[in-house]
């Protein structure tokens, strides 16, 4: 039912309701009506068969009394004083039919063998009037008058066409009316519904629907319009906000950019420019050292060996940053990695640099992962490196990498560091170490950790110093 | 001019001393012109300015061009060499501090024969210059004028 009154606007409904409301009033009165009338005419015809029997009564009982089948003829027919009887019929003492009288010839009704079959009243669609004639106590006869509903059924049919009628008639009328009246009711709704449309296709809360009326509709539109007012208020805030939050987005955007392009400008003046003297040091101190080492003493000698050094390493350091920083400005292209096979790869290539140091290493096979394969071989090749490094001076170095639940690990024995200084582990030129015990730069866990930071990773370690160390990370998926 | 000539664009004088040193030491047999800025080099190649009147036919066996010039850079100098039908082929060795990738990619685009990264250690320089004088003023060939 609900499914179907939903396809239907509020004007359509309106005019239902109203219709059938009346219809149903409009039957209800006919049927009540209908069913008075014919009490009433059942009534009408009970007392007139009464009357008329009471009337003709002296004079049946006369007629009886002497046998008189004229007059008894007579009083029969007087009793049948229209269609509505069926049948008069007057029996004597004995019950034996004496006279008989009904309207016309064609509706010949007999008379019952025995009138008292049946009480007074209405049987199968008839009436029947049964009335006993007594002489001084004595019944000497009956009178038995069948009147049928023809009049009756007439009467309620004429009221029933009546009924019909009317209900035409009040149905068209009501109809102009509610059409008229549902007007009232349905234009502030529709006009609502067309202004809460029109804003939610445009997105314009600046519009407003218009009150009509002071009823529930007019709440409903004032509590609409106070609903508008703060979203519009909202909007407005959320706009002003979008637009200051993307200036915002842009100033910072500018301004990184330009970081990055210092950024590059910078490295790339470090590369061009910083290199270039430190070579004419370790280029010109080896020309001293050449040319010129018969007129300088020893120390004069180990001075030099030392410029050159400490330019050579300085190059070392200058390689370093550019590197990391190139790592930094780097565009990451991740796909699947072997990286089982880039671990072997890159052990094999640390273990044919340095034949001298041999390593026991262990790498789990079938291990993948998602990164930027040349990003990560860094992160690698550090880590073994490392590893590798830190294991120079163990009986029986040995390195495993493997996997654990997401997790990376490279664990090493080698000396490892003391945890207090676990922070530092990754901050550029942070070393654990002196020169003395291990080389090194500082900016190697610096690039690994960039690396693993740009691939929304994490990275950290545990170590017991000379217990060896376990560098542990993870790649975001 | 020598057929052994080699053309050294550079203007830091110690780097100039430097290559000149590295490439005494190669034993290799040479002549080295040294021009100081990325105008003069054009103009020793072209026999303009005050190379005015040099024969252009005879050109050097190969240039080492720095990247960082005062005037022209070193890629323009390049550039200009490959647009001149006369030098378009000639042997062009870019010798430079820079490892970045954009200066490498930028090199070989206009078309270098070779881009050498020259490291700190001055050992390792003279390696290096030996190598480069001993390829192009030995192994290689180009015809005899362009």
């Amino acid at each position: 039912m609900s499914s179907i009154l939903r396809a239907f606007s509020i004007k359509q409904k309106l005019t239902m309701v109203m219709l059938l409301t009346i219809f149903a009033g409009v039957v209800l009165m006919g049927v009540f009506f209908m069913g008075y009338e014919r009490m009433q005419s059942r009534e009408q015809l009970v007392h007139e068969i009464t009357v008329i029997t009471k009337v003709s009564y002296s004079q049946v009982a006369a007629a009886l009394e002497f046998e008189d089948l004229n007059t008894l003829q007579e009083s029969a027919n007087s009793l049948d004083f229209d269609y509505t009887i069926d049948v008069v019929c007057i029996y004597d003492g004995n019950l034996s039919l004496q006279a008989r009288s009904f309207p016309g010839s064609v509706r010949a009704t007999p008379c019952p063998d025995n009138p008292h079959a049946d009480a007074s009243g209405f049987v199968q669609g008839k009436y029947h009037h049964i009335e006993d004639v007594f002489s001084e106590s004595e019944r000497i006869g009956t009178i038995f008058i069948s009147a049928n509903m023809d009049y009756v059924n007439s009467q309620i049919q004429r009221y029933f066409y009546m009924m019909l009628t009317a209900l035409g008639i009040i149905s068209a009328v009501s109809l102009l009316v509610a059409m008229v009246l549902q007007k009232a009711v349905t234009t502030p709704i529709s006009e609502l519904a067309k202004t809460a449309t029109s804003i939610a296709n445009d997105r314009d809360f600046s519009l407003r629907a218009t009150k009509t009326s002071d009823d529930e509709i007019g709440q409903m539109v004032d509590a609409f319009n106070e609903m508008l007012e703060a979203i519009q208020q909202r909007d407005q805030e959320l706009r002003s906000h979008k637009v200051e939050l993307e200036s915002k987005v842009e100033e910072r955007t500018a301004e990184l950019k330009a970081a990055n392009q210092e950024l590059e400008a910078f490295s790339y003046s470090v590369s061009h420019d910083l290199r270039s003297p430190l070579r004419a040091i370790d280029g010109f101190s080896q020309a001293l050292l050449e040319d010129y080492a018969d007129q300088l003493d020893s120390p004069a000698l180990g001075y030099l060996e030392r410029v050159r050094m400490a330019s050579q390493r300085m190059g070392t350091l200058i390689d370093s940053m550019l590197w990391l920083s190139r790592v930094t400005r780097q565009e990451i292209v991740t796909r699947t990695v072997d990286f089982s096979l880039m671990c072997e790869e890159v052990v094999q290539d640390i273990q044919d640099r340095e034949p001298s140091h041999q390593v026991r290493v262990t790498v789990q096979p079938g291990m993948s992962m998602r990164c930027d394969s040349r990003l990560m071989r860094i992160v690698v090749t550090n880590l073994v490196d490392n590893a590798f490094k830190y294991t120079q001076h163990v009986p029986a170095p040995e390195v495993s990498i493997g996997c654990k639940e997401g997790i990376y690990f490279i664990r090493d024995n080698g000396a490892g560091f003391d945890m207090r200084y676990a922070d530092k582990l990754f901050g550029v030129f942070q070393r654990l170490h002196s020169k003395d015990e291990f080389e090194g730069t500082g900016v190697g866990l610096a690039t690994v950790a960039r690396v693993i930071q740009r691939h929304g990773g994490d990275i950290w370690a545990e170590s017991e110093v000379n217990r060896g160390a376990i560098f542990y990370f993870t790649v975001s998926s | 001019m020598s057929d052994m000539t080699i053309l050294l664009v550079e203007d830091n004088p110690d780097d100039e001393l430097l290559a000149l040193r590295a490439l005494k030491k190669s034993n290799v047999p040479n002549t080295v012109v040294v021009t100081r800025d990325g105008q003069e080099a054009l103009d020793y190649i072209f026999g303009e300015g005050k190379f005015q009147g040099r024969d252009v036919r005879v050109l050097p066996k190969v240039v080492f061009l720095d990247l960082k010039l005062p005037k022209l850079d070193g890629l323009e100098v390049l550039r200009k060499i490959r647009e001149d039908k006369r030098t378009k082929g000639l042997p062009v060795v870019l010798l430079t501090s820079s490892d970045e990738v954009q200066d490498m990619q930028a090199g070989y685009d206009i078309g270098v024969n070779s881009y050498i990264n020259k490291p700190v250690d001055f050992d390792e320089f003279v390696s290096q210059v030996k190598l480069l004088g001993q390829y192009w003023l030995g192994v290689n060939c180009v015809p005899a004028l362009y």
